[in-house]
């Protein structure tokens, strides 16, 4: 599928990996709606990007199908939907300070998965609502961003983990559902990426986990995996899989 | 009498004519050349028609002027001179927004009072009146169900009692109007409300007060009702001057709402002239406010775009609204503080029941004796008109021959022959007695001679006009009233 003229929508694209996707796409000619609950940095990303805001959580099945709809108003048909929200948290099940409150981890799937969940349904409502162009069988295509956490979450990554891993286990069946209305259902699961979540990280951890990087021996750009979905969207072939983005590291327990 | 009436051929006053500065024979071939169809009057004869034509208007500045649901009170000057400052005046619309910050300021200060006033989170001031301002909301409301895909609601509830704008606002949004019943204490009809609520409903339109000139009692309960049947609810603000720094309709539950500034915020209100009628809504609404909204950044200011903010209703007007008033608005809002705001309140509401007191002692029947007036109240000549054949229209003109206008007549429509009064805060005491002495003076005359009041008025350039056709057949052009003439 082309990018050029595309309209395409970004979740959590405010910040991060999303500011960097959207950026990216939009300098390959895509008309971008920049959703994110953040207004003032959406804003500020979207005029960057020469494209739409909108304010939405992506737990909020009214204000996220108005953000699609937005998308069909002011940019035309929605064909892709990337959704980059998410939010890291780091605590043992079973720590020094006890068990770990029920309600965080609640929270962590909530956003994470549930919000994955919603922002996959209502795009893939969206998106069927788009006519075939001629000639090509193709919708669009759901991409979400895991985690390689997944696969090899570390000490204190319980919810963390089971949220990008619930993401993980839902692109098949997805893919299958939705196979039959064209739209590619996919995920990336990067490594550790140099976003605003690994703020909270000291630098000699920082250092540790590059260490652990096979090559490149540094921390992911988000450029980089704004590359990574532009060739997923231009690459039909693509579908159903969960492509990890890490430079070849495996997450140590601690 | 008009100008063209008096126009004698080649008469003309030489005064205006510039002499040298203008090179004519540079534009001669611009010139026009048949003649300007313009009335060929002297100097003086220019100064004196229009003298005499002023004095022929009936206004807030000469005449007490008592017109129920109109809250025409007095405006004060200060605010006209502020917000004609050379600085506001000269700024053009598409002036670099770094050499707007100043107004643009007053704007956004503007937007924060009247969330503060009405209790709303969201304030857009682009509205031109108070009706573009109704319809405003109710797009907004309709916006509201569509992207709930809640396509059935279709119904739009307006009490009996409600503004004529109210339902036809709602008919242009693409509504279905549905009337609920007042009951015999002037409040809604719970009983038909509950009936009436359903799958369909849109929302509601309430003006609180009502136009009976009666608070609404039960508004908890009915911005319940409305809201447990999934509908909005829509504030008339007309009437906000009774509870201006009250009560807010934001705690009454209301979602959404329009201000007349032109009423309530130092514009004089009428004949057309230019309005404002900015919208306040519930967070629930904030997405689909109209464009723009003034925004605070990093201590600047600027517009908000459809970029930012797609769910919008769009633009209403062009540029931002009806600037100048919002300026009147925002000085007068400084002007009175919080707690003048308040004063003005509680003074429209004491000046009201004063009078309605004073009624009361002079024999006329008020509509709901039981109930307390609000800013305004209604009487009713019910009695008059069978025991004496007089009508409240007869008293109306007959309180022109007397240098007050008159109330407004004949509604709301549930009352038979009433008046509605509204004193307003800006009247004296005095006033207010003049006006009773009066109406004892009038109501004399009804026993004594009421064909006096029957052909009323006796001392107005024009008597009893066909007040519909003088509305909706409107002539003030000059050539078709000559064909009349021929």
């Amino acid at each position: 599928m082309n990018i050029q003229e595309t309209a395409i929508a970004v979740l959590g694209g405010a910040s991060g990996l999303g500011a960097a996707i959207a950026l990216h796409l939009a300098s390959q000619g895509a008309k971008v709606m920049v959703i994110d609950l953040n207004q003032a940095a959406a804003t500020e990303v979207a005029s960057l990007c020469q494209g739409w805001s909108s304010v939405a959580d992506v737990r909020d099945e009214v204000a996220l199908r108005q953000a699609f709809s937005m998308v069909e108003q002011h940019c035309g048909p929605l064909r892709v939907v990337i959704n980059c929200v998410g939010i890291i948290h780091a605590k043992r099940l079973l720590g020094k300070q006890g068990v770990m409150p029920l309600a965080e981890f609640q929270k962590v799937i909530d956003i994470n998965l549930i919000g994955a969940f919603n922002a996959l349904r209502l795009g893939a409502e969206a998106i069927s609502q788009v006519p075939l162009k001629s000639g090509s069988e193709e919708r669009g295509v759901i991409i979400q961003i895991a985690s390689i956490a997944a696969f090899e979450g570390q000490l204190g990554q319980c919810a963390y983990s089971a949220s990008k891993g619930g993401i993980v286990s839902m692109i098949l069946p997805a893919a299958r559902e939705l196979a039959p209305l064209g739209i590619r259902v996919v995920a990336i699961a990067p490594g550790l990426m140099d976003t605003p979540m690994l703020a909270s990280v000291t630098p000699e951890y920082l250092a540790k986990l590059k260490a652990s990087t096979l090559f490149p021996k540094r921390l992911g750009k988000p450029q980089e995996c704004a590359q990574l979905v532009a060739h997923i969207i231009e690459n039909s072939y693509i579908n159903g899989s969960v492509i990890r983005l890490d430079g070849g590291m495996r997450l140590q327990a601690e | 009498m008009l100008i063209f009436e008096e126009s004698k051929a080649s008469r003309k006053s030489q005064a205006h004519i510039l002499q040298g500065e203008v090179d004519l024979a540079d534009i001669s071939q611009y010139l026009r050349q048949a003649a300007l169809e313009l009335p060929e009057v002297s100097e003086l004869q220019v100064v004196r028609h229009y003298s005499c034509l002023s004095k022929k208007n009936f206004a807030i500045d000469s005449h007490f002027y008592p017109l129920g649901s109109c809250t025409m009170k007095y405006n004060p000057k200060v605010a006209h001179r502020l917000a004609s400052l050379p600085e506001f005046l000269a700024r053009h619309p598409y002036a670099p927004l770094s050499h707007s910050q100043g107004f643009m300021s007053c704007l956004f200060e503007l937007q924060n009072m009247l969330k503060t006033l009405t209790g709303m989170p969201g304030v857009c001031l682009t509205p031109m009146a108070g009706a573009q301002g109704e319809l405003a909301g109710v797009l907004m409301i309709r916006a509201y169900h569509k992207m709930r895909n809640d396509l059935e609601r279709s119904e739009m509830l307006v009490p009996d009692s409600a503004h004529g704008t109210n339902p036809a606002s709602a008919v242009m949004a693409g509504f279905t109007i549905r009337e609920i019943p007042t009951n015999d204490e002037g409040d809604l009809d719970l009983d038909a409300l509950r009936q009436a609520l359903g799958p369909k409903t849109a929302g509601l339109m309430l003006t609180n007060p009502s136009t009976l000139g009666l608070f609404e009692r039960q508004i908890k309960l009915v911005s319940e009702l409305v809201h447990n049947a999934g509908g909005l609810l829509y504030y008339d603000g007309a009437n906000l001057n009774a509870i201006l720094g009250i009560v807010r309709p934001g705690d009454m539950g209301f979602d959404v709402m329009h201000l007349n500034l032109h009423k309530t915020f130092a514009t004089p209100h009428g004949s057309g002239g230019p309005g404002s009628g900015p919208i306040a809504v519930a967070e629930s609404l904030l997405p689909y406010l109209p464009l723009p909204l003034v925004l605070k950044e990093n201590n600047q200011y600027r517009w908000s775009t459809l970029k930012e903010k797609p769910a919008s209703i769009g633009q209403l007007s062009t540029f931002m609204g009806n600037a100048g008033i919002l300026l009147r608005a925002y000085i007068y809002l400084r002007l009175l503080g919080l707690v003048g705001v308040k004063r003005v309140g509680t003074i429209a509401s004491l000046n009201a029941h004063y009078l309605a007191n004073l009624c009361r002692e002079l024999g006329l029947n008020l509509a709901y004796p039981q109930r307390n007036a609000t800013h305004e109240f209604l009487i009713t000549f019910k009695a008059q008109a069978k025991q004496l054949g007089v009508t409240a229209k007869d008293f109306a003109k007959r309180l022109l021959d007397y240098g007050i206008h008159a109330p407004t007549t004949y509604f709301p429509l549930l009352v038979p022959e009433c008046w509605l009064i509204e004193p307003t805060e800006t009247e004296s005491k005095e006033t207010l007695d003049h006006f009773i002495a009066v109406l004892k003076k009038i109501l004399q005359e009804a026993k004594e001679t009421p064909d006096l009041l029957k052909t009323a008025p006796h001392t107005l350039p024009v008597t009893r006009l066909d007040e519909v056709k003088a509305a909706r057949v409107i002539d003030v052009n000059y050539y078709a009233w000559g064909k009349k003439q021929q």
